[in-house]
């Protein structure tokens, strides 16, 4: 199941176990770098489950969570706090990181390479031995519970220079590779998630593999898991098979017609409608 | 000795050389009669005493005819070259080199048809004889009589006419090239269609192989001559009319012969078929024309499409015409293909004898067969199939055995992962076994288990085996094939398949050939539907060298009493290009054992022992070295480019050389301003528009430069009425920015220095032009650009001309440059967007641009057409997998559907009249960059 929405304020509790399968010893490393409470780096392709990864380990640690979609417009100050007008006073409200340091949850910055650099350097003093917070506005520093935990995602494969990751941020960091999922184990993936049957999962799942096998020829990435559960879950509710994946797998991959030909002819090959 | 050695003794006085190439031909065709013997050396010497050439000639053609020849073709051929002789040494030796094949091949009309023809061309002269009748001949010999004939009447329409001596001459090169470009199977037909054309005006004939080339050559039979039933006609109302409707310059011409089509030529499915099977296997495989086999190993042309590949190479028919329509064709293309693409995914090649007569030890026919024991010691040579098809006493129909059995493996995969392309393909080919065994043709029994077993066909084969006891065994064997499919699906179990059903139809069928003392299959390779049939000495062949490698390999490990499938060194070796590790074969030696158990001695657990094993030196001499790729020497770079025709890269094959423009003085800058003062007036207005507007207000921010008096009204009010009032109450005044870069890259192939249409300027002129109208736009604007020119000639010599870098700002410098350049070589313009493509990934931009301007299409020594074409879009798609953004301009030409083709259908502009370059320029670049 997945977990609760609610994004930039408030650390929330997990209250059920969200579904992830381990492809790796991903779970055992995050557990170490939790135990010793180093920052952790989540690097994949897009829609490969690293959030739902980072959710995962939250219920599985008993932590809170609190997640930040990170995006070219994210102030430090949406991370770390602000003073707001609150009847006729002025108070001063923690954000996400903030609340995150304070309570000892885990906090999760997803896609942290789009925010501006300047919001980046924040993270910076809480992801080394100093595990603190500087909160200029207030002229506190508030030093991490012991709890706190620190990770960010991004995806290495389509960053341009502007947005790749500073080795001052990078070396402060433990990380961790995604990749989609060996077959078998993808397919029980979108089997779940989709609600569909096994022998549909591996179609799709079959599909996905063969596409990722002309990344090069014009497509900037593969199909994601992502896009499988979304054929998944139309396919769920009623669409017939081939249309689910033209709709939700090949045509959001490619404007390219001669591509589309060639996923086309895949994905009637690999379904019998 | 007897009279004919005596005979032959006098030759070799007069010419020893002779003399012994005669006898050699002799032994060859068969004894020749003491007196056939001295005709031989008489006409000879005769011969002699006027030419020695023609001497040669008679010596050689009678040696050939004699041995076999009836006396009335020996009486004849006499009389002809004598009459050729009469004429001259020239002719006599003519007659006497081509008689030959018509006497021998042909019948008495034909020869007959002959000598008519033959005076016919001698009284234009006797250079119309060499070329033409060699062409006759090599009809001949090929075994194709009809096309000869009809090849003597095209010969004849086109030597009989009145025709000048260079029209002459010009059909005594063409004609013969011609006629041996067509196929076999529609020879005979095309050469009637030619003949008309020449019969109705020679002047035509050019025309018509300019539409040949253009696709007339693809129309079915009946379509091609309907088509030159309208030029004809066309051609009796006025001259140029005919002439362009046949060379298919008129679109009405086009448009009628792409209606008419119906065959399909592999080019035009080349590209999706290879995208299709390299999504499929993840491999790079490539399609081939069936034709790309030469030598050897080409085997003998059939009449219908085939399929094969050799585990890099899925070869198909060069043309595919068949069906009565271009989409049936199409299908046909695309199922060959997918078929083939099975065997690769599943192994087929991979068939290791050793494993395969390790798991038959229980078989029964395997004793009987006497294969056991011939198998482990069967020959070093071959592949593997090879050997294992020629342990049995009929290897032809081992192999079609083990074809039905392999496809049938292959089938019930396909079933498992492609049930769509299963029920989509084999109805086709079901269609076609139905065909054939109607037909005739194949061996009916080979053909009813193909259908049963590889095509899964739940009924059997209408007008297959009649009798009762024949169809329950077949039906027993699909069973036994359905259960072993349950217990292991290797190629190795359908050799196990083949070894069992040889053995059990050879007691059933003694007198059909199976078994010792049969009769022997009749062709070379079975027949199956369209002609699929597998070729180990392909693979073999692209291999033999890895073979070669993993056999020695192998038996270094046994003579340490260590074994491993040479099949599981030789996918190492294939899988990392011929190299090979310890820890590779640590695997291959683990996967022998898992198949066959672990040596005694060896605990659980534990690897087998390589570090004796002396990898470089067991190695060395074999060559397998993959070169470096990618660093740069000073300042070139080394770039790969894409192979279409296999389908993959060459690495390291291009040399890119950067260099910086030497500027020169001029005004050109200046004048170009002032020239086109209008046009700079207006673009200077467009580009301010352009330009972001300094400040904007942003409102309702949590945080900002000061407070939105609105909000603050909205909060006051929302606090009265007892709601929760909105925290946005700032307004934030940011500088909006434009995030672009753009690198302009300019042809400066020699082609610029033609003057463009209606213009005194040359194209390279008015793209200078342009190129300066576009700095001035974008340093309005404030976009960092650079622009750069390329040309070169051949792959090691590829000029990258910087002309203005990103960090430089537009002065006298630049100025200098765009005066500096000229038009100058070739065009290899793939590695030239690679090293732009490379400058531009350093630059950090939100958008980045690259945008090519060149008159025409990638041309280079080495560089041509398809090839050159396929690796510029390849070149342009590596580029936007880089999220740069392409667009290609072409100036100075008529759009081309190729420049699709070139840069894709939405990635480019076609401006003919390269006048507006400058101003379509411009528009372009703003719209393209406009938020």
């Amino acid at each position: 199941m997945a977990s609760e929405k609610r994004i930039d304020t408030g650390c929330t509790h997990i209250p059920a176990e969200p579904y992830y399968m381990s492809t790796g010893n991903e779970i055992q490393v995050f557990e170490a770098s939790y135990d010793a409470r180093l920052p952790v780096m989540l690097k994949g392709p897009t829609g490969c489950g690293k959030t739902r990864f980072v959710e995962h380990m939250a219920f599985r640690l008993q932590r809170s969570l609190v997640s930040v979609a990170c995006h070219e417009d994210l102030f430090a100050s949406d991370l770390i706090g602000r003073y707001l007008l609150k009847n006729d006073e002025t108070v001063w409200v923690d954000g996400p990181l903030t609340r995150a340091v304070r309570e000892g949850a885990i906090c999760y910055l997803d896609e942290v390479v789009e925010a501006r650099k300047d919001t980046t350097v924040v993270i910076h003093p809480l992801s080394d031995n100093r595990r603190m917070l500087s909160i200029d506005k207030k002229g506190e520093t508030i030093q991490a519970h012991p709890d706190f935990m620190l990770v960010i995602s991004y995806n290495p494969g389509y960053q341009s220079v502007l947005k790749d990751l500073k080795q001052s941020t990078r070396q402060r960091f433990v990380s961790l590779m995604f990749q989609y999922p060996e077959a078998e184990k993808e397919a029980e993936i979108v089997s779940h998630e989709g609600e569909i049957g096994r022998e549909t999962a591996l179609g799709l799942v079959g599909l996905a593999n063969r596409i990722r096998n002309i990344r090069e020829h014009g497509l900037t990435e593969g199909a994601s898991t992502r896009l499988l559960i979304y054929a998944a879950q139309l396919i769920n509710r009623g669409i017939p098979v081939r249309e689910a994946c033209k709709t939700a797998i090949c045509l959001p991959l490619t404007d390219d017609e001669r591509l589309q030909e060639t996923l086309e002819e895949l994905i009637w090959d690999i379904f019998d409608e | 000795m007897n009279k004919g050695s005596d005979a032959l003794e006098r030759l070799a006085v007069a010419d020893p050389e002779l003399a012994r190439e005669t006898g050699r031909i002799i032994q060859l065709h068969g004894p020749v009669s003491a007196g056939r013997m001295t005709l031989l050396v008489e006409e000879t010497l005769w011969g002699l005493s006027q030419e020695i050439s023609f001497g040669a000639a008679l010596a050689k053609g009678y040696a050939r005819l004699l041995g076999t020849g009836s006396e009335t073709a020996v009486r004849y051929y006499r009389l002809k070259v004598r009459q050729g002789g009469a004429h001259g040494p020239t002719t006599g030796r003519m007659m006497a080199l081509h008689l030959i094949p018509v006497l021998v091949h042909g019948n008495g009309e034909l020869a007959r048809r002959f000598a008519d023809v033959f005076d016919t061309m001698c009284q234009k002269g006797t250079y119309t004889l060499k070329k033409p009748l060699e062409g006759l001949s090599a009809l001949l010999r090929a075994g194709d009589i009809a096309a000869g004939a009809a090849y003597l009447e095209l010969l004849n329409s086109a030597f009989s006419q009145d025709i000048s001596y260079n029209q002459s001459l010009h059909f005594t090169y063409t004609l013969p090239t011609a006629v041996a470009s067509l196929p076999p199977s529609k020879r005979v037909w095309q050469i009637r269609e030619l003949t008309r054309i020449v019969a109705a005006d020679p002047s035509m004939t050019e025309a018509f192989q300019q539409g040949w080339d253009r696709g007339l050559s693809l129309l079915p039979r009946d379509s091609l001559h309907a088509f030159i039933d309208i030029a004809l006609e066309k051609f009796a109302v006025a001259l140029e009319q005919g002439v362009k409707f046949i060379s298919l310059d008129s679109s009405m011409a086009l448009n009628r012969c792409k209606e008419m089509q119906v065959a399909v030529p592999i080019g035009q499915v080349q590209p999706a078929l290879t995208r299709y099977v390299r999504a499929r296997t993840g491999l790079s495989i490539s399609i081939q024309p069936v034709s790309a086999v030469k030598g050897p190993l080409a085997g003998l042309p059939s009449g219908r499409p085939t399929g094969f590949s050799d585990t890099r190479f899925i070869y198909l028919p060069d043309e595919i015409a068949c069906f009565p329509s271009q989409v049936e064709n199409k299908n046909l293309y695309m199922a060959l293909a997918k078929l083939e693409a099975g065997l690769i995914e599943f192994n087929t090649h991979a068939f290791d004898l050793e494993k395969a007569l390790d798991r038959m030890d229980d078989l029964d026919g395997i004793h009987l067969l006497g294969i056991g024991k011939r198998g482990r010691d069967a020959l070093e040579k071959g592949s593997d199939l090879e050997r294992f098809f020629n342990l049995f006493p009929d290897s032809i129909r081992a192999a079609g055995l083990f074809t039905v059995f392999e496809h049938g493996r292959i089938r019930h995969l396909l079933t498992r992962r492609y049930p769509g392309l299963v029920k989509r393909v084999l109805p086709l080919f079901r269609a076609e076994a139905r065909r054939m065994q109607q037909a005739g043709e194949g061996d009916p029994l080979l053909l009813a288990l193909y259908h049963g077993i590889a095509l899964g066909a739940g009924e059997p084969l209408p007008g297959g085996p009649r009798e009762t006891a024949v169809n329950a065994v077949l039906e027993s064997i699909r069973e036994r094939f359905k259960a072993q499919l349950q217990a292991f699906s290797t190629p190795e179990s359908s050799a196990r398949m083949t070894v069992f059903v040889y053995h059990q139809l050879t007691g059933m069928l003694k007198n059909d050939g199976f078994g010792a003392g049969g009769r022997k299959s009749e062709r070379s390779v079975p027949e199956f539907p369209f002609g699929r049939h597998l070729r180990p000495d392909l693979v073999y062949n692209s291999f033999a060298g890895y073979d070669e490698i993993s056999r020695k390999i192998t038996a270094a490990l046994k003579k340490r009493g260590i074994s491993a499938y040479t099949s599981d060194v030789r996918k190492k070796l294939v899988i990392n290009c011929g190299r090979i590790s310890r820890a590779d074969l640590q695997e291959a030696v683990l996967e022998k054992e898992a198949d066959s158990g672990r040596p005694e001695d060896l605990p659980a657990g534990q690897r087998v022992d390589l570090a004796w094993l002396d990898l470089p030196e067991l190695l060395k001499g074999t060559g397998t070295e993959v070169p470096n790729g990618g660093e740069a020497v000073g300042e070139s770079c080394r770039y790969r480019e894409w192979d279409h025709t296999v389908g993959d890269y060459l690495e390291d094959y291009v040399r890119v050389i950067d260099s910086r423009i030497q500027g020169c003085g001029g005004d050109f800058y200046a004048r170009t301003l002032e020239r086109h003062a209008g046009l700079v007036k207006r673009m200077r207005h467009a580009f301010e528009l352009l330009k972001p507007e300094g400040l904007t207000i942003l409102r309702q921010w949590i945080e900002g430069d000061q407070f939105d008096y609105r909000a603050l009204l909205d909060y006051a009010l929302d606090r009265r009425a007892g709601i929760m009032p909105s925290d946005r109450l700032y307004i934030k005044r940011v500088k909006q920015q434009r995030d672009v870069a753009v690198l302009v890259l300019v042809d400066l192939s020699r082609s610029t220095a033609n003057k463009a249409a209606g213009s005194e300027e040359t194209v390279l002129d008015v793209e200078k032009a342009a190129i300066v109208l576009l700095c001035e736009a974008l340093d309005i604007v404030g976009d960092r650009f650079a622009v750069a020119g390329y040309s070169g000639t051949g792959r090691f010599g590829v000029d990258y001309i910087r002309i203005k870098d990103f960090d430089e700002a537009v002065g006298p410098e630049i100025f200098k440059n765009i005066n500096a350049m000229v038009a100058r070589r070739s065009t290899r313009m793939g590695a030239a967007i690679r090293h732009a493509t490379q400058q531009l990934e350093k630059i950090p931009a939100r958008v980045r641009l690259l945008m090519a301007i060149g008159d025409g299409f990638p041309n280079d020594v080495g560089y041509k057409q398809g090839y050159a074409i396929a690796d510029t879009r390849q070149a342009i798609l590596e580029a936007v997998s880089k999220n740069i953004v392409f667009k290609g301009i072409s100036v100075n030409m008529a759009g081309d559907p190729k420049l699709d083709e070139l840069y894709g259908n939405l990635n480019h502009n076609v401006i003919t009249d390269i006048a507006e370059l400058p101003d379509k320029l411009l528009r372009i670049y703003g719209s393209m960059t406009k938020s």
